[in-house]
C-alpha cells in the first residue's frame, strides 16, 4: 500500500538505512506501493485510472444527453418553451462560477506542483466556496421557486402555461440531467474537503500530489458537463 | 532469471518539470503549466460564454425585429460547436492533456466516440418512426390497451401511428394550445397526454380482446359450461 | 534458448530464499485469519472469495433454472373430475400458490415469472458477467503480466463489497417475493406493474449497484495491463488471455456506465413518473430498450472474451504447440469489443423503426468476423498438435464444439427477416445458452480445473473431474438443443404453459437438465474431495510457458514471486522451451521430424 512514512524502518528512501528522517513533511516521505516501480511509475497509472473513471462519468451523462437529444427532436416546442421558462443570466452566472473554480482547481494541482502549501490550500478552499456557491444559487434562485410554480418533472407538473403537452417531459430532463450533475458538484465538495484535510497535515508536495490531480481531473469534468448542459437547456430558441 | 531489486521503492524522484528516466519515453505528466497560461486560457473561456450567450440573444433579437425564423438546427450547432471549443479548451490546458502520454487522450476520445454512436444509431431509428406496415395498420389501437380511446380505429389501412395520434387529437380537440381563442388559459391535463389519475397496472379488464387460437378452460369457466369434461389443450395448433 | 527444470519438491518455489509462506496460510487463530481475508488487497485471496461467491450465485440460480424446468415438464391443464371439482395439474411451481387462488391459472404463472427472472437476474448480473474477470482474471492477471498485484489493489477490494452490497439487494429482493418482469426490465410493465412495487426497486438498485463492481474490476485491469508488465514483455509477448480480459475490461468500463444511467432513469419513472418512458407523459418505452440494450449488447461481449481468453490458453496446451496467428486473435479480442458497440439494435428487431433495423442487422454480421477468426485460429492450433486429454481439455474442444454452434445461430438471429419470427421464442434462448453456457460457462469450469493447481495447491480426482465433464456435456445437449426446434416451431420464450406438440422436447430439456445438475454435483465433490484430501501439485503439471506456471508456486506466495521475472521467451514457444517447474523428463522439446512446417 502507498504509504507515509510514519515509523517502519523497513520502508525507507532517504538512503541512511534505519530510520526514517521525521523531520521532512510528509509529502517529502511518501512511499509508492510496492507493485509500482516508484512515484512517477504509480503516478501514471493513477492517472490513466482517472482518467478511465471520468469516461465512465462522461458515459453515465451521456444518457441524459441522448434522452435529452431525442425528446427535443419529438418535442421541440415543448423545449423552445420550457428553456424560455429559465432565466438565462441565473445560468450564465453558474457557468461563470464554475469556470473560475476550474480555474482555481488547476491552479492549486500547480500549487502543489511547485510546493506552495499556502496558495495550494487557499486554492481548494476557494474552489469548494465557488462550488458552495453554484448549489446555493442553482437551490435558492433554480430549484426553489420552480418546485413553487410547479415546474416539476411528469406527474408532478402543475403549472398553468403550458404550449406543448409534453412539457412535464421537458421538465423531467432538466430536473434530471441538472440533479445528477448538482449530485457530482455535491461528491466534488466533499473530496475537496478530504483534500483540504490531507493538504493541512502536509500530504502534498511536489514530489507527491496524486489526489490533488486526480480531484482536480474529476472536477473539470464537471464543468465540462455543465458547459454543454448551459447552451442545451437555457440557450433553445 | 534476472533478479530485479528486492525492494522496488522510492529511488529517484525529482521536483518540478524534469524528465525521469523512465523505460518507455512518454510524458508522465510532471509539467507546470505557467499561471499564464492558466489565466488565459480563463480568460478565452469566459469570452467563449458570453459569446455564446450572445449569439443566442442576438438570435432572438433578429427573429423578433426581423421576423427572420433562424433554422432550429442553426442554433444546435453553434452552440455545440462553441461547447466543443470550450471542452477543448479545459481538457487540453486545465487537464493538462497536451502534455500528458497520448493513451490519456485515446480514452477521451474513445469515450466520446462511443457516446456520439449511442446518439446516432438511437436518434436514426427514434427519427424514423413514422411509418408502419400496412398489415400493422389494421390492428393498430389508438392510444393502446387501457388507453383513452377504447377500440376505436382512426384513418384508414395507410396511416402511420404518429398520423393516427395526430387524427385522434385533433378529432378530440384535445391538441389545443393552452390559450384558446378566447385566450383562456386550460390544464394541461386537458392536453391528452395525462389522464388525471395515471392507471397503474394492468388488468384483464382494459386489454382489447384476444383474437386468435387460445387454450380453452384455463380461467374462470365462461358462463353456462359449467358442466364438463376434462379438456386438454387442442393437440396442433 | 532452454531452460531445464530443477527436481524440485512440489509446492517448493523456484527459488528458495527462505520458506515464504503461501498465501493461503493462516497468520494467526480463526478471528485472525477471518478479518485478514476480510480486509485483504492481495488480489489471489480476493480471486478467490469471488470464486467462492460466484459459484454459490451459480447455484442459487441453477435451482431457478431447474424449478423453470420442472414446470415445463408438464402443460398446465385443467380438469373436471366426476363430482365437477376443478383442477389444475401440469402447474408444478403451485405449490407456492396458497390453495385458495389454485384455481386459476394466473397465480401459478406468476410465480413461473418470478422464477424465471430470479434465474435470469441472478445468472446475467450476479454469475455471468463478473465470473471469469473477477475470479480467475483477478487471481491470474498479475501472475501473468510478472507483476505483485493489480494496479489499484484498494479498488479490487472495494469492487468485491461492492459486488456483496449488490448481491444483498438482489436477495432481499428475492426474498420479498422476487420481480416477474424478466431480467430485461422492459417498460412500461417494470415501470407500471404493482406486483411487488418495491421488489423491482430493489432489484433494479442491486443491478445498478453491480455495475460499480464491474466498472472498478475493468477500471483496474485496463490499467493493470499497460503499466504493470514484466520488463521485457511488450503488448505482442503477453499470453492471449491477458488480451482477451482486457478487451472485456475497456467494453465493462464504457458500457456499464449507460446501463447505470438507463436504470436510474427507471427508477425515476417508477417512483416519480417523470415521464421519459411513458408514453402518456410522452415518453416511449423503446428509448428504454435502446438504452438498455446499448449497455446489455456489449456485456454478453464481457461474458465471452474472457471466454475465449481461457480458450487460447486451454486449447495453446491442449496441442501443446504455438498457437496459430497470435495477433490475429490478439486484435480480434479488441474488434469484438469496438464492434460490440455497435450492433446493439439487433435485440430491437421488432420494436424498432426499419432504417435502424436493416443497419443493425448489416453491423451484426461484422461482429462474426472476429469471433469466426478465433475459432479457425484455434483449431488450426489443433492440428498436427499432440492432443492431451484431461478434464480440463475436454472442456476446451467441448468450447469449440458448443461455442461454433451457439455463435452460427447468432447469424439466424442476426438476419432481420427471420429474427422477426425467432424473435421471443426458444431459439432465442437456446441461442444465448449456447454461448453463454455453452461458451462461457464451459470456459469457466474447464478453466477451474485448469488453474486449481495453481490456486489452491491441489491436484483433483482426474476420474471424477471427466465423468462430471461427460454428464455436463450431454447434459447440456440434451438441454438446449430440442430448444433450437421448439423456437423454429414457434414455442414462445418465457411462457409457463405449452400446447402438445411441443411436449416432447420441454421433456428432453428437463431431462437433460437433471442430467447438467448431476454434472456439476460432481464436479462439486470432486472439488471438495480435493480440497480435502487431495494430491499436492507440482508448480507447473501442465507444462506450461506462462509466468504463473514457470516462476510462481503452487498456490503462490504472498507477493507472487521471489523476484521481479523478467521475460526471455514467448509464452507458446513449446518448440523452444522446455518448461520449468515440471518433472525432468516428463516434458520434452518436440523432434524436428515431427514438426513439419507449423
Amino acid at each position: 500500500m502507498a504509504t507515509i512514512d510514519t515509523h517502519n524502518p523497513a520502508d525507507h528512501a532517504q538512503g541512511d538505512g534505519h530510520q526514517p528522517d521525521l523531520s521532512l513533511p510528509p509529502h517529502e516521505r511518501y512511499h509508492a506501493a510496492h507493485h509500482f516501480r516508484d512515484s512517477n511509475h504509480e503516478f501514471d497509472a493513477v492517472k490513466m485510472g482517472v482518467w478511465l473513471f471520468l469516461s465512465t462519468e462522461v458515459l453515465l451523462f451521456s444518457g441524459m444527453f441522448v434522452a435529452y437529444a431525442i425528446f427535443r427532436m419529438m418535442y421541440p416546442e415543448a423545449f423552445i418553451h420550457g428553456s424560455s421558462l429559465l432565466n438565462w443570466k441565473i445560468g450564465l452566472t453558474n457557468t461563470v462560477v464554475l469556470l473560475l473554480s476550474s480555474y482555481t482547481v488547476a491552479a492549486a494541482v500547480r500549487a502543489a506542483q511547485t510546493g506552495n502549501q499556502k496558495w495550494l490550500q487557499r486554492h481548494i478552499v476557494l474552489t469548494f466556496i465557488l462550488g458552495t456557491m453554484f448549489l446555493l444559487i442553482k437551490v435558492i434562485f433554480e430549484y426553489y421557486p420552480k418546485w413553487q410554480e410547479g415546474k416539476l418533472p411528469g406527474q408532478f407538473y402543475s403549472y398553468p402555461y403550458w404550449v406543448s403537452p409534453a412539457e412535464p417531459l421537458w421538465w423531467g430532463v432538466y430536473w434530471g440531467a441538472t440533479g445528477i450533475h448538482a449530485t457530482h458538484v455535491i461528491g466534488g465538495m466533499g473530496l475537496f474537503l478530504w483534500l483540504l484535510i490531507r493538504a493541512r497535515k502536509g500530504h502534498f508536495g511536489p514530489k507527491h500530489y496524486n489526489a490533488v490531480e486526480g480531484v482536480g481531473l474529476y472536477w473539470h469534468i464537471v464543468d465540462i458537463v455543465w458547459i454543454f448542459l448551459f447552451p442545451m437547456l437555457y440557450l433553445i430558441h | 532469471m534476472a533478479h530485479a531489486p528486492a525492494h522496488p521503492g522510492d529511488h529517484h524522484d525529482h521536483a518540478g518539470a524534469g524528465h525521469h528516466e523512465h523505460d518507455h519515453g512518454h510524458d508522465h505528466g510532471h509539467v507546470i503549466v505557467s499561471l499564464f497560461t492558466l489565466r488565459t486560457i480563463l480568460a478565452l473561456l469566459m469570452l467563449f460564454t458570453f459569446l455564446t450567450v450572445g449569439l443566442a440573444q442576438a438570435e432572438q433579437l433578429v427573429a423578433s425585429t426581423f421576423h427572420v425564423e433562424i433554422p432550429q438546427w442553426i442554433n444546435v450547432v453553434v452552440a455545440l460547436f462553441i461547447a466543443a471549443v470550450k471542452t477543448t479548451l479545459v481538457v487540453m490546458f486545465f487537464m493538462q492533456l497536451k502534455y500528458d502520454n497520448p493513451m490519456n487522450s485515446a480514452i477521451f476520445i474513445f469515450t466520446l466516440l462511443t457516446v456520439c454512436s449511442f446518439l446516432g444509431f438511437t436518434a436514426l431509428d427514434l427519427g424514423q418512426r413514422q411509418s408502419i406496415d400496412r398489415y400493422k395498420g389494421q390492428q393498430v389501437i389508438v392510444g393502446g390497451s387501457g388507453g383513452l380511446n377504447k377500440g376505436v380505429l382512426i384513418g384508414t389501412n395507410n396511416t402511420s401511428i404518429a398520423e393516427a395520434a395526430r387524427l385522434s387529437a385533433q378529432n378530440q380537440n384535445k391538441y389545443k394550445p393552452y390559450h384558446d381563442d378566447h385566450g383562456v388559459r386550460r390544464p394541461i391535463t386537458e392536453a391528452g397526454f395525462l389522464s388525471p389519475r395515471p392507471i397503474l397496472g394492468s388488468s384483464p379488464n382494459i386489454s382489447r380482446p384476444v383474437v386468435g387460437p387460445t387454450l380453452p378452460e384455463l380461467g374462470a369457466p365462461p358462463a353456462g359450461t359449467e358442466h364438463g369434461h376434462s379438456d386438454k389443450p387442442a393437440a396442433g395448433q | 534458448m532452454a531452460t531445464i527444470g530443477d527436481i524440485r519438491k512440489p509446492g517448493e518455489p523456484a527459488h528458495s530464499h527462505g520458506h515464504h509462506a503461501s498465501y493461503l496460510e493462516r497468520k494467526g487463530g480463526f478471528w485472525t485469519t477471518i478479518v485478514d481475508w476480510m480486509t485483504t488487497v492481495d488480489h489471489k485471496k480476493i480471486g478467490v472469495m469471488y470464486l467462492v461467491a460466484i459459484l454459490f450465485m451459480f447455484f442459487l440460480g441453477g435451482v431457478a433454472a431447474l424449478a423453470v424446468r420442472y414446470e415445463l415438464l408438464q402443460p398446465t391443464v385443467m380438469t373436471t373430475d366426476a363430482s365437477g371439482v376443478r383442477q389444475l395439474t401440469g402447474q408444478a411451481l403451485s405449490i407456492f400458490v396458497p390453495a385458495e387462488s389454485r384455481s386459476s391459472v394466473g397465480p401459478g404463472n406468476q410465480v413461473y415469472n418470478r422464477v424465471m427472472t430470479m434465474h435470469g437476474v441472478i445468472m446475467v448480473f450476479l454469475v455471468i458477467v463478473p465470473s471469469i474477470p473477477a475470479s480467475l482474471g483477478n487471481f491470474l492477471l498479475p501472475l501473468m503480466l510478472g507483476a505483485r498485484d493489480v494496479a489499484f489493489p484498494r479498488l479490487n477490494l472495494a469492487s468485491w463489497y461492492v459486488y456483496l452490497l449488490g448481491s444483498i439487494f438482489a436477495i432481499l429482493a428475492i426474498i420479498q417475493g422476487g420481480v416477474d418482469t424478466g431480467w430485461t426490465f422492459y417498460t412500461p410493465y417494470s415501470t407500471t406493474t404493482d406486483e411487488g412495487h418495491w421488489n423491482v426497486v430493489w432489484m433494479v438498485t442491486a443491478a445498478f449497484i453491480l455495475g460499480f463492481s464491474s466498472i472498478f474490476t475493468g477500471l483496474n485491469f485496463v490499467v493493470t495491463v499497460h503499466k504493470l508488465r514484466a520488463p521485457g514483455m511488450g503488448w505482442f509477448d503477453m499470453p492471449l488471455f491477458v488480451w482477451g480480459i482486457y478487451g472485456a475490461a475497456i467494453i465493462q468500463v464504457l458500457a456499464t456506465p449507460v446501463i447505470g444511467i438507463t436504470l436510474l432513469l427507471l427508477l425515476f419513472e417508477r417512483l416519480f413518473h417523470i415521464g421519459v418512458f411513458d408514453p402518456r407523459l410522452g415518453g416511449d418505452p423503446v428509448l428504454f430498450q435502446h438504452f438498455f440494450w446499448f449497455y446489455s449488447h456489449p456485456v454478453v461481449y464481457v461474458m465471452i472474451l474472457p471466454g475465449m481468453a481461457v480458450m487460447s490458453e486451454m486449447i495453446a496446451l491442449t496441442a501443446r504447440k504455438q498457437i496459430f496467428g497470435y495477433r490475429a486473435v490478439a486484435f480480434s479480442s479488441l474488434a469484438i469489443a469496438g464492434i460490440s458497440f455497435i450492433v446493439w439494435g439487433h435485440h430491437l428487431f421488432t420494436s424498432q423503426g426499419e432504417v435502424a433495423a436493416v443497419i443493425f442487422s448489416a453491423l451484426t454480421f461484422l461482429v462474426a468476423i472476429p469471433s469466426a477468426v478465433k475459432v479457425f485460429n484455434w483449431i488450426a492450433t489443433l492440428y498436427k498438435g499432440s492432443i492431451v486429454i484431461k478434464a480440463w481439455s475436454l472442456y476446451a474442444l467441448a468450447f469449440l464444439f458448443l461455442f461454433s454452434i451457439g455463435g452460427l445461430t447468432g447469424l439466424f438471429l442476426g438476419t432481420l427477416a427471420v429474427d422477426l419470427h425467432l424473435h421471443d421464442t426458444y431459439f432465442v434462448v437456446a441461442h444465448f445458452h449456447y454461448v453463454m453456457m455453452g461458451g462461457t460457462i464451459i470456459a469457466f469450469i474447464g478453466a477451474i480445473h485448469f488453474w486449481w493447481p495453481k490456486m489452491f495447491g491441489k491436484m483433483y480426482n482426474e476420474f471424477g473431474a471427466q465423468l462430471g465433464f461427460w454428464l455436463v456435456f450431454i447434459g447440456f445437449n440434451l438441454t438446449f438443443f430440442p430448444q433450437f426446434i421448439m423456437g423454429a416451431h414457434g414455442m414462445p420464450r418465457r411462457y409457463a404453459n405449452f400446447t402438445d406438440d411441443f411436449l416432447i422436447y420441454h421433456q428432453l430439456s428437463t431431462y437433460g437438465s437433471w442430467l447438467l445438475g448431476v454434472g456439476f454435483l460432481v464436479h462439486l465433490l470432486t472439488f471438495i474431495h480435493s480440497l480435502v484430501a487431495g494430491a499436492k501439485a507440482l508448480p507447473n503439471p501442465w507444462g506450461a510457458l506462462t509466468l504463473e506456471w514457470t516462476n510462481a508456486a503452487s498456490p503462490p506466495i504472498e507477493h507472487n514471486f521471489d523476484h521481479e521475472p523478467v521475460w526471455t521467451h514467448g509464452p507458446y514457444d513449446f518448440d523452444t522451451v522446455i518448461p520449468p517447474q515440471t518433472r525432468p523428463g516428463e516434458f520434452t522439446l518436440p523432434r524436428p521430424a515431427d514438426n513439419g512446417v507449423r
